[in-house]
């Protein structure tokens, strides 16, 4: 796994503020509840210890997938949108990945704390980069079939079965016929084998020893620990993921939803709580 | 420099690793089957006289329904291709087998993206899925526990003599696979009597050296020019190509400079394609050595393939 030492630093920065952005950006959250604040609170603190799921654990997919599309269509200034962000990394990979000179990358996400943490990124290396706070499931009119890639990292087990279909359909919207949806999802039907990691920063109850112990080496003090272990508690008590059960429900999902299913590959990570198996996708518009 | 849209690699590692190879004066052949390279291997495979020279479906399944293939069977496939052989195989199969789950196991993500379209479209009802890997590197696969049928992996089209290490990717095969799996590997067979001639021809095609030299194309060199020779080594029985080439690369700032000399060459030859024959008794020898039973083993009616049955105990 992966974490470039310039997005350490990004994370560090947004870790001592976090608290604060959430408390007053945060608004309803993808899961339903009052305010996601509890979520964006903690993100930046769990990614600084590569608790969570990042797109970094897809990385070789996505350099595929993005130089694919690339060469597919022939053109330097790609518009991509990512949708749902919860920060900057999914930008980030495109950035790095993607050959094209100048892609149009615009970030999707109704949660303004997510957007702040992508222009944060954006800003402080001074990469053009559009926004947007908005649900998935509205797009404006001048964004329908405007965009010729969109991608999201493990987006889609964030909703419960019945509405993913939906979300897809509005993902779809916003591509132009040919266009392609770049993403992943975690599958439950299968148990991934074992990868070289054995401690992990977080369990069910909050940060293990391991994760306090990480960023004390980040250089946070005790009090500060403290803190984070409070925000990370309330992350691990109320986060939920709904089940995704395999590549027969992807194949299904994509058809329905005005998809073909272009490639589909399945990959071991470490997980965030256990190994977990994931599969990638690269859907394409009919 | 700017961007080529014609030749590109799939990744942007590869570039670094195939500018390594040069400077190491081998390419592995790997690389010819992704990114652009997709595209000239395609225009390889169906080509006159490729899928003549490199398969023989019927002889294949043959030798599977000797020894009673299952009436279920799971399909893990290494080195898939553009999925033209497979389709054949599963088609074949379906006349006694019921192909639940097809999962293909390659290093070029670009080809396997062909071979599902063919798979797709020709076997609309079929599960296609795919795991990453390379076959000369340690790797796991993840299986399905709900599968409960047998599973059957196929390593065809001469794979094993095309790699570089051939007795580490039969090693990592042998290790990925579950036990009791049944394995279809057929490799091509040293021909008593041949002569280098009878080795070298097939491949004295256009078409061959495109695929044969796209990755250095992907790389940035120009090869409009370049000397591209084919000759039968004795020593290594292996038909082996060697391009020879005139001036180094440049590269763009966006990626990552490897750490060797290949930007700043002169001439230099480099050994681009590998294609080893082998005897009955030494890929008996090496399935055996890392640890599969060899259930069937024999050459087909042409004497130029070498088709085996083995097992995983």
């Amino acid at each position: 796994m992966r974490l470039d030492s310039h997005h350490t630093a990004v994370f560090r920065d947004l870790s001592l503020r976090s608290r604060e952005l959430a408390g007053s950006l945060c608004g309803t959250s993808f899961s339903g509840d009052a305010s996601c604040d509890w979520y964006h609170a903690a993100w930046p603190v769990l990614r600084l210890i590569n608790a969570v799921s990042t797109p970094y654990w897809h990385l070789d997919f996505y350099d595929f997938a993005f130089r694919a599309l690339h060469h597919e269509l022939g053109n330097d200034e790609p518009k991509i949108i990512v949708v749902g962000a919860a920060d900057f990394s999914m930008a980030a990979v495109i950035h790095e990945t993607s050959p094209s000179a100048n892609p149009e990358i615009t970030v999707l996400d109704q949660c303004g704390t997510a957007i702040r943490y992508a222009n944060y990124w954006a800003e402080t290396h001074r990469i053009p980069l559009q926004t947007q706070r908005k649900s998935v499931l509205s797009p404006d009119e001048e964004d329908l079939e405007r965009f010729d890639i969109a991608a999201s990292d493990a987006l889609l087990t964030r909703f419960p079965g019945p509405s993913r279909g939906a979300v897809l359909s509005a993902i779809r919207s916003r591509l132009r016929p040919g266009g392609a949806f770049v993403t992943t999802v975690r599958d439950h039907s299968r148990v991934a084998p074992k990868v070289s990691r054995h401690e992990y920063p977080i369990d069910q109850q909050g940060l293990t020893a391991k994760g306090q112990h990480d960023l004390a080496q980040h250089g946070f003090d005790t009090s500060t620990v403290s803190v984070f272990s409070e925000m990370v508690r309330q992350y691990c008590k109320r986060m939920q993921s709904f089940t995704f059960m395999g590549l027969d429900e992807v194949s299904d999902l994509a058809k329905n939803s005005g998809f073909r299913l272009e490639h589909v590959e399945s990959c071991a990570t470490p997980g965030e709580f256990r190994e977990t198996t994931y599969l990638r996708l690269m859907l394409r518009r009919d | 420099m700017g961007r080529d849209l014609t030749h590109y690699f799939e990744a942007r590692a590869h570039k670094a690793a195939v500018l390594r190879a040069v400077d190491q004066g081998e390419l592995p052949l790997k690389f010819a089957y992704a990114g652009s390279a997709r595209e000239t291997h395609e225009r390889l495979s169906r080509s006159e006289g490729y899928q003549a020279s490199n398969w023989r479906v019927d002889a294949e399944i043959a030798r599977l329904r000797s020894i009673g293939a299952p009436v279920k069977l799971e399909v893990i496939d290494f080195g898939p291709g553009d999925g033209v052989h497979t389709s054949q195989i599963i088609r074949a199969l379906a006349a006694g087998s019921q192909v639940t789950r097809y999962t293909g196991v390659d290093f070029s993500r670009s080809l396997f993206v062909q071979a599902r379209r063919v798979l797709d479209a020709e076997h609309p009802n079929l599960r296609v899925d795919f795991q990453w890997a390379d076959l000369e590197q340690p790797f796991s696969l993840i299986h399905d526990p709900t599968t409960k049928c047998p599973v059957l992996f196929l390593a065809i089209g001469g794979l094993l003599g095309n790699v570089e290490d051939h007795a580490s990717a039969a090693l990592n095969i042998f290790e990925a696979v579950p036990s009791g799996c049944l394995g279809l590997i057929s490799v091509s067979a040293l021909i008593p009597n041949a002569n280098a001639e009878e080795y070298v021809e097939p491949y004295r095609t256009p078409v061959f050296r495109d695929a044969a030299l796209e990755p250095l194309r992907a790389a940035g060199y120009s090869l409009d020019d370049a000397a591209f020779a084919l000759s039968w080594d004795v020593n290594a029985r292996a038909v082996v190509g060697v391009a020879e080439l005139q001036a180094g690369v440049e590269y763009d700032r966006r990626e990552n400079p490897p750490q060797c000399s290949a930007d700043s060459i002169g001439r230099r030859q480099v050994r681009v394609f590998l294609s080893r024959r082998f005897t009955l008794t030494e890929i008996s020898e090496l399935l055996e050595s890392v640890g599969f039973a060899i259930v069937d083993i024999g050459t087909d009616e042409s004497g130029r393939r070498i088709d085996a049955i083995v097992r995983k105990p």
